[in-house]
């Protein structure tokens, strides 16, 4: 079962509203409207011609505006994308659903309630990328210290000078992005 | 000594409930296997609420990820799961691999799939030795590591390192087998394959360790799936999947082996004494892989042509790529824009869904079974925590 024919599946079912096939170089992926995730993700659970059980990863990138070089069109935005792979043992089949979300609010509903495995992931994409997910059971800082400012995995985040009075600077200077 | 265990009824602790203890475990404790703190709540005996604790070897991997090229950043793929290098390696080399479209020869498939599964059974030999010792019983351990010392031996005499081994390169591997390699490696199976026999005796049967085990820390197929369980730990919940198997990565598709799993033989399916039976079983399935691949090896190149080194460009592209590690699904989500660098790269460890399971399995469980459940899991803080 291919992402593609997930799609068509969602589609047959009458939940594939809004849902866009992402067909990078590679892998491809299904884009979700950030309101309708919670519903897509149960479907995907619960039909006995899916029947995603596994959450395997759950990723958040700072994506950074691109744009055409000759056009100076904007080819893609400058916001937080959260990537969940699920698999489906039965079926042995992954697929990627991603989420567009903006970087000055990026807000979605946590999945954890359907795949408790996401409940750590989520909190590890909260850590590094600042992805607020409501409704999650204990959001806060898993990695990183509880008083950590910043979310160190975007790509405008600056090294700290010091924490709790220790000196972080080093010689040479980290690399800045 | 073929003594089964039968289930405790839980009544039998009503009368030691007293007043709910927090207990703090770690984060220096020797049988958290690194630095893991896990706070127990504890009313009497019995453990009413857990919370793990990570973070304390927070290596910044991922942010590495994105400032290392492809080729500098192999070798920290080794520091994550320190027990396992070269599965390691191979993962992630194949995700770039992925990504840059690049043919390996025949030979250096071979090696690989020859020192991973090599260094699937040093990782098991050390699980099950540090499970016993966790348990109190301290000679299988050196029983254990005399096997592994073994396999070390094999694996630097090929790429010169004992643990850290940098040995799987993009591309390719990095050498090709000494003289005499491939032939100590069969005089070392050899060798081997009865140990198993002497370990069994040792340890899998002994009255006090399956009492230890047996019936403990019971994770059930449902819960395994749910909570991500990936590994020895799924298959000891009786679920027979195996990416080897069923998303075929290198060239695995060409070998034989069984995929073990959990039954229940002591107690419940899915208790720690299955997991830790898996893993036994387990080992057996890499020797039968590891002979298969001596008879078939080629000769030929062990490097792709027209990889450049010093200059290794990616195309963009996004790619999630899995293989199994002796502890789990270990993936690679790699997002590039083309060049040297990527522009995201994502590890999934297979320690750190493991660990979220602790908050549902161990509460209700004895306070002195933590110990046994945590070990039976398998975990490496590194790669926790990377």
């Amino acid at each position: 079962m291919n992402t593609q024919e997930i799609l068509e599946t969602l589609n047959k079912d009458g939940v594939g509203q809004g849902i866009t096939l992402f067909e990078g170089p590679k892998d491809p992926a299904l884009v979700i409207p950030a309101d309708r995730l919670v519903g897509v993700c149960e479907h995907l659970k619960s039909a006995p011609s899916l029947q995603f059980d596994q959450c395997i990863l759950v990723t958040g990138t700072h994506m950074t505006e691109i744009r055409d070089k000759k056009t100076k069109e904007v080819t893609r935005a400058e916001g937080i994308e959260v990537i969940y792979h699920v698999r489906s043992l039965r079926h042995r089949a992954l697929v990627a659903l991603k989420v567009h979300l903006s970087l000055e609010d990026p807000r979605v509903s946590s999945v954890a309630s359907i795949w408790p495995a996401a409940d750590w992931h989520e909190r590890e994409t909260y850590d590094m990328v600042g992805v607020v997910f409501e409704g999650h059971p204990n959001l806060k800082r898993i990695l990183l210290p509880q008083d950590w400012e910043g979310f160190p995995l975007r790509k405008d985040y600056e090294f700290p000078k010091e924490y709790r009075g220790i000196s972080l600077e080093v010689d040479p200077p980290w690399p800045q992005q | 000594m073929a003594a089964t265990v039968e289930a405790r009824p839980p009544d039998k602790y009503v009368d030691v409930r007293t007043q709910e203890l927090q207990i703090n475990m770690g984060p220096q404790h020797p049988a958290t296997h690194g630095v893991l703190r896990v706070a127990i709540w504890a009313d009497g005996e019995i453990v009413t609420r857990a919370e793990p604790d990570i973070g304390y070897l927070h290596r910044c991997a991922e942010k590495i990820g994105e400032s290392v090229t492809h080729i500098q950043y192999v070798p920290y793929t080794d520091r994550y799961d320190y027990l396992a290098a070269m599965n390691n390696n191979l993962g992630y080399c194949l995700a770039v691999e992925k990504l840059a479209e690049l043919e390996i020869p025949e030979r250096a498939e071979y090696v690989r799939v020859i020192v991973s599964e090599l260094n699937r059974i040093a990782s098991h030999l050390m699980a099950i030795g540090t499970y016993g010792l966790d348990l109190g019983a301290f000679t299988p351990f050196f029983y254990a590591f005399r096997e592994r010392e073994e396999i070390l031996r094999i694996l630097e005499w090929i790429c010169g390192a004992r643990l850290t081994y940098n040995f799987i390169r993009i591309g390719g591997v990095m050498r090709d087998c000494p003289e005499g390699w491939l032939e100590d490696i069969t005089r070392f199976l050899d060798y081997f394959e009865p140990r198993l026999e002497e370990m069994n005796e040792l340890l899998t049967h002994n009255h006090i360790f399956v009492n230890r085990t047996a019936n403990i820390g019971v994770v059930s197929l449902e819960q395994a799936v749910k909570y991500g369980l990936t590994g020895p730990n799924l298959r000891g919940s009786g679920m027979r999947w195996d990416l080897r198997r069923d998303d075929p990565y290198s060239i695995y598709d060409r070998f034989e082996f069984d995929i073990p799993i959990g039954t229940g033989i002591k107690g419940t399916v899915g208790d720690c004494w299955d997991r830790y039976w898996v893993r036994i079983l387990e080992m057996g399935e890499s020797v039968r892989i590891i002979r298969q691949a001596l008879d078939q090896i080629p000769d030929g190149e062990i490097m792709a042509k027209g990889v450049r080194h010093l200059a290794f460009k990616c195309k963009a592209g996004e790619s999630y790529q899995a293989v199994e590690n002796p502890r789990g699904e270990l993936g690679y989500y790699l997002i590039s824009e083309g060049g040297q660098i990527s522009y995201r790269s994502r590890i999934r460890a297979p320690s750190f869904c493991h660990l979220s399971i602790l908050e549902e399995i161990l509460p209700g469980s004895m306070f002195g079974d933590a110990v046994a459940i945590i070990g039976s899991i398998d975990i490496v803080l590194g790669e926790v925590d990377r």
